[in-house]
């Protein structure tokens, strides 16, 4: 199948690669089909890519690599609605959000998305009485002035 | 909006699947109990939309150049 994408051109995509959230995301509740975007695998980020609108677009990144205590309970609702029965099927990204004017990216850990990636079906969970911030801010340590002079 | 008076430890039924009980009431705070299906997403509303508000921007903000450059600097 072909997806438009705004910012990846016109990719063929395998059907069985699409990405279910039967709910939609919050803020997108109508686009339910994503797929997954790695431009560079180097790189530990890739984007979710709506099916169904080629400008809907988001960073997102593996949360455990930038926050190593991360940790929270996927709800046996969210198990179940995901159909999750054991832990290899399931895959956690967090949103990035750049922030040019302060040369930097936060991610939310309060809303992570969960995967289940053998059924491919998604949903973007919000975790209740915890204290992870919407906004938790990224650091690159090696980075941080690499983007504030050429960002 | 329908609008119902309750008093403390009364209920309302939503469908016949979920139940709104006033457990308490102190000052202008009222504690709710729900009884719903597990299916049934229960949030505050102002988290839920601080979450839509946050995706929007994400989306709004992303530039892959920026990001492009974040890692190559750290290469």
């Amino acid at each position: 199948m072909i997806v438009n994408t705004a910012s990846f051109g016109i990719l063929e995509i395998d059907p069985q690669d699409v990405y279910t959230f039967p709910h939609g995301i919050p803020g997108f509740e109508g686009n339910m089909k994503y797929i997954i975007v790695q431009p560079d695998p180097s790189m530990p980020f890739c984007y979710f890519q709506s099916v169904e609108e080629s400008s809907l677009t988001l960073l997102v990144c593996n949360p455990f690599l930038f926050f190593l205590e991360y940790d929270f309970q996927l709800s046996d609702a969210n198990q179940q609605e995901l159909n999750i029965t054991d832990a290899v099927e399931v895959a956690v990204w967090s949103v990035v959000t750049i922030d040019k004017d302060k040369n930097g990216a936060t991610m939310n850990l309060l809303a992570p998305i969960v995967v289940n990636v053998q059924e491919k079906r998604g949903k973007q969970v919000i975790l209740h009485d915890s204290n992870y911030s919407i906004k938790h801010k990224m650091s690159f340590p090696e980075t941080d002035e690499a983007i504030i002079t050429e960002g | 909006m329908l609008v119902l008076t309750r008093k403390k430890g009364e209920s309302i039924m939503i469908g016949d699947q979920i139940e709104l009980v006033i457990v308490s009431i102190e000052g202008d705070q009222v504690k709710l109990g729900i009884k719903a299906p597990l299916q049934v997403e229960i949030y505050r509303k102002e988290v839920y939309e601080s979450i839509q508000m946050a995706n929007r921007e994400a989306r709004e903000k992303i530039d892959l150049d920026v990001i492009s450059k974040m890692f190559k600097k750290q290469e």
